[in-house]
């Protein structure tokens, strides 16, 4: 019993989530604060949040956090009672305890015993809080009922005082509402109230008439006039009341009676047939049982059930194989055709279970970009460069792994666009720029992927000072630069050991290159492409799938061995013969409608033996794939149809393996492994050993979309 | 029969930690609701031999809530104990005088829990 409880996953995640809504507050709060006036709710929530988790790891026996959080919690009370004022400096001292919070939360429970110092915060918080204890200004709320005052929270009574003090009125909404309506009745009536000002607090009280109806009143602080309030919520039967100098015994303002006194704000009457009873307790408990409608999981509990589903799949396929043995047998067919039908079923049955289980691991964006928000806050400060960060589509799915994997990338190229990209202010202003440097990040679904774009609106870069660059550091010999087109020229970024001062691309020693941005990328079966326009600005587009966890693969055997192909990246296949194949300087490349395109053999990447060059030479196939705008060939032997694929991680042996991706599981038990396509692409463009000599790289000789 | 307690906190953690602290010091049976509103829902339907509230919540706060519940004959003499931010603060004072009977400052252990428990029932 004296046991603290373990540090569970329920304490992680609840405070995880705790923290991630603080962080939005401050967000919000941040924009609203440089606009010059902030919504006090909000501060009042970013307070609660850190009351809670200070509760909330007090329980946990996480007792550094819960410290951190008592002493913020100090602070936020002083911001949200006025002794404070909410300045970019206090912002910093907040944003910074998300930080250490999510430190803390990393390491609590892990047993190498590592710590975060929160002693440097701890400092910086003692360094805001107010000199005096300084109470309240004498705003007159004299007129008010002492008794009303009493059961005001401290907060709530500061911001009736705030209220005067703004020159607002103050009123008293009445509203009786059934108890089992009363979520659906209080919600609709605040959205009302809050046209008109602030909505301070709810005091309850019961009707003498019935047990089954509560009475309310409502205190708000608004610019209108009594008679404009009474209007606006009219249509509810409440009433209103200035509160100023109020009796005891309020007078209903003589503006607004609606006929029916104090009425319902239920929509329609329960229908009251038999006794009613029944259904008013079903009502009732059914909406106290709903606090939460969420139940939060492992991944890796995901992961058991989708392998169970992939395994599944290949009981089918087995299935299968047994029907067509049944089929053979004289005089099954009844049998067989019956089987067939519940075959097809769990066939149909087996595909939804797979989407389901893919729709609980998706996840909004906005869990990076949050962080991203953070992030360019702080780095936007210390730079001395003010920028606006403006975010769209934060509500787009991805696979939860996919949106963790996301978080170094997209951090390191908005890095990129705060020290590089975006320009100091004077020379913005000098170039006729506004002097706050935007930065948008947009999210969208298109078609089964999803696109990230991260666009600022600085110096952009110069593909020929790239170019130049790539020439004098000996990536590209002075006359095929000269061939190069202008993307192509850009895309020498992603190249590793790439990266100049001059075209915007230098780390500055912090984190990782463009290269591993695109290797990062690529490992998540992304894309990313890049477009400039000096003087204005950059684009990256990121294209994602929306998981990893399945895919739908072409299955294909060479060399006497069985591979499977992302089906996103295969375009078409083709058949070809022997004399359609030509090499040009060293490379083997095929025409495919008047553009050539250079054609891979896997037994030879992968170093595999083979006897003989084709198996027939009048009919190769080829699988053409694509990526961004490449076009590669991959010769197989033998195309052996399409499979939804559950992908596995690779075993040691096989992980630091360049093409090939996973593996899977395909049936009779068979383990197959899935290509990485973008390695392999590259492979042919001849980045990695042909060079810029290859006749792949050049514009004109192979085929571009 | 169990009896029955009503259990007013916003954080979900805080809740099962209280709940389950209840339901084993006890043959309690534990009503959670996250928030004022539901609270008053679920008021009138059940005679709670104990109701612990937090203070701050958004729209009903604790002090509200205790004050309406005092207002209830048939829980004129139940136990109300408050959850607080610490002893000291004005809202713990104003709880007290809305008609509390305990206060508790989070966080708490289950000890300070069950010690405070008994300061709420037994100023019955």
């Amino acid at each position: 019993m004296s046991e603290p409880p373990k540090p569970s996953a329920e304490f992680l995640s609840e405070a995880q989530e705790v923290i991630e809504s603080f962080s939005r507050n401050l967000l919000q709060l941040d924009a609203q604060q440089r606009s010059g006036e902030f919504d006090p709710d909000l501060l009042n929530a970013a307070f609660r949040a850190i009351h809670s988790l200070k509760g909330l790891a007090g329980l946990f026996g996480a007792g550094r956090i819960s410290a951190l959080a008592h002493a913020l919690e100090s602070t936020l009370d002083s911001l949200r009672l006025g002794r404070l004022p909410l300045s970019q400096a206090a912002l910093d001292v907040l944003f910074e305890a998300v930080e250490v919070f999510q430190a803390m939360l990393t390491v609590f429970g892990s047993e190498d015993g590592e710590t975060v110092s929160t002693s440097p915060l701890l400092g910086r918080i003692d360094a805001l809080s107010p000199d005096g204890d300084e109470e309240d200004g004498a705003e007159d709320l004299a007129g008010l009922d002492p008794a009303l005052l009493g059961v005001l929270t401290e907060y709530e009574e500061h911001r009736l005082r705030e209220n005067v003090r703004l020159g607002r009125r103050l009123y008293r909404v009445h509203a009786a509402f059934d108890l089992l309506a009363i979520d659906v009745g209080i919600e609709s009536l605040k959205s009302k109230l809050k046209e008109f000002g602030e909505v301070i607090t709810y005091l309850p009280s019961a009707d003498s008439g019935s047990e089954d109806r509560i009475e309310l009143d409502i205190l708000i602080g608004s610019d209108a006039s009594l008679a404009d309030v009474a209007a606006g919520v009219g249509e509810d039967g409440v009433r209103v009341f200035a509160l100023e100098g109020e009796p005891s015994a309020p007078q209903p303002a003589e503006v607004f009676v609606p006929a029916g006194v104090t009425v319902s704000a239920t929509p329609t009457p329960l229908p009251m047939e038999d006794d009613g009873l029944e259904l008013v307790d079903a009502g009732a408990s059914m909406s106290l049982r709903s606090i939460s409608q969420t139940v939060r999981v492992d991944l890796e509990r995901l992961d058991v059930l989708m392998n169970l589903v992939g395994e599944l799949a290949l009981v089918q396929a087995n299935l299968s194989g047994s029907l067509e043995a049944v089929r053979a047998i004289r005089g099954a067919g009844d049998v067989s055709r019956v089987l067939q039908t519940h075959l097809r079923t769990m066939d149909r049955k087996l595909s939804l279970l797979q989407q389901s289980i893919l729709d609980v691991r998706m996840v909004p964006l906005g869990q990076v970009f949050d962080k991203l928000a953070r992030v360019v806050r702080k780095l936007g400060r210390e730079a001395g460069k003010d920028i606006r960060l403006a975010i769209t589509g934060a509500d787009t799915e991805l696979d939860k792994l996919i949106v963790e994997e996301l978080s170094d990338p997209l951090m390191h190229m908005i890095r990129n666009c705060i020290d590089h990209g975006i320009e100091t202010e004077a020379e913005r202003t000098s170039l006729g720029k506004g002097a706050a440097g935007h930065i948008d990040l947009r999210a969208f679904q298109k078609g089964n992927r999803v696109v990230i774009e991260v666009e600022d609106d600085g110096r952009g870069m110069d593909w020929r000072a790239i170019r130049d660059k790539a020439v004098l550091r000996g990536f590209v010999g002075e006359v095929e630069s000269r061939e190069m087109t202008r993307q192509e020229v850009i895309d020498l970024i992603f190249v590793p050991g790439f990266s100049t001062r001059d075209t915007a691309t230098e780390v500055s020693g912090r984190g990782v290159g463009m290269d591993v941005v695109k290797t990062n990328i690529a490992r998540l079966s992304g894309l990313i492409d890049v477009d400039t326009v000096p003087g204005q600005g950059s684009k990256f587009a990121i294209t994602l799938p929306v998981t990893l966890a399945i895919i739908q693969a072409l299955v294909i055997e060479t060399a006497q061995q069985t591979f499977c192909i992302p089906l996103n990246s295969v375009l078409e296949s083709i058949m070809v013969s022997d004399a359609e194949i030509e090499t040009v300087e060293g490379h083997e490349v095929v025409s495919l409608r008047g553009k050539t395109l250079p054609i891979l053999h896997l037994s030879r990447i992968f170093g595999l033996p083979t006897n003989y060059r084709y198996m027939d030479p009048g009919r190769i196939y080829v699988v053409i794939v694509g990526l961004a705008q490449h076009r590669v060939g991959i010769v197989v032997d033998e195309l052996l149809g399409q499979q939804d694929v559950v992908i596995k991680p690779l075993g040691r042996a096989l992980r630091g393996v360049p093409g090939i991706a996973g593996a899977t599981e395909l049936g009779g038990g068979r383990t197959v492994l899935l290509l990485d396509v973008s390695v392999l692409v590259e492979e042919a463009l001849g980045r990695g050993d042909g060079g810029p000599g290859d006749p792949s790289s050049r514009p004109g000789e192979v085929a571009h979309a | 029969m169990a009896l029955p307690v009503l259990l007013v906190e916003d954080s979900r953690a805080v809740r099962s930690f209280v709940s389950s602290v209840l339901e084993s010091a006890g043959d309690y049976d534990v009503h959670e609701v996250d928030n004022g509103f539901e609270a008053l829902r679920a008021l009138p339907r059940t005679d709670y031999v104990l109701i612990v509230t937090d203070v701050n919540m958004p729209d009903i706060n604790g002090i509200e809530l205790t004050r309406f519940v005092r207002q209830q004959p048939k829980f004129a003499q139940t136990p109300v104990l408050v959850i607080s931010t610490d002893a000291s603060h004005p809202d713990t004072e104003r709880a007290m005088a809305a008609g509390a009977t305990a206060f508790l400052a989070k966080p708490f252990t289950a000890e300070e829990f069950l010690e405070a428990l008994a300061r709420a029932r037994g100023g019955q």
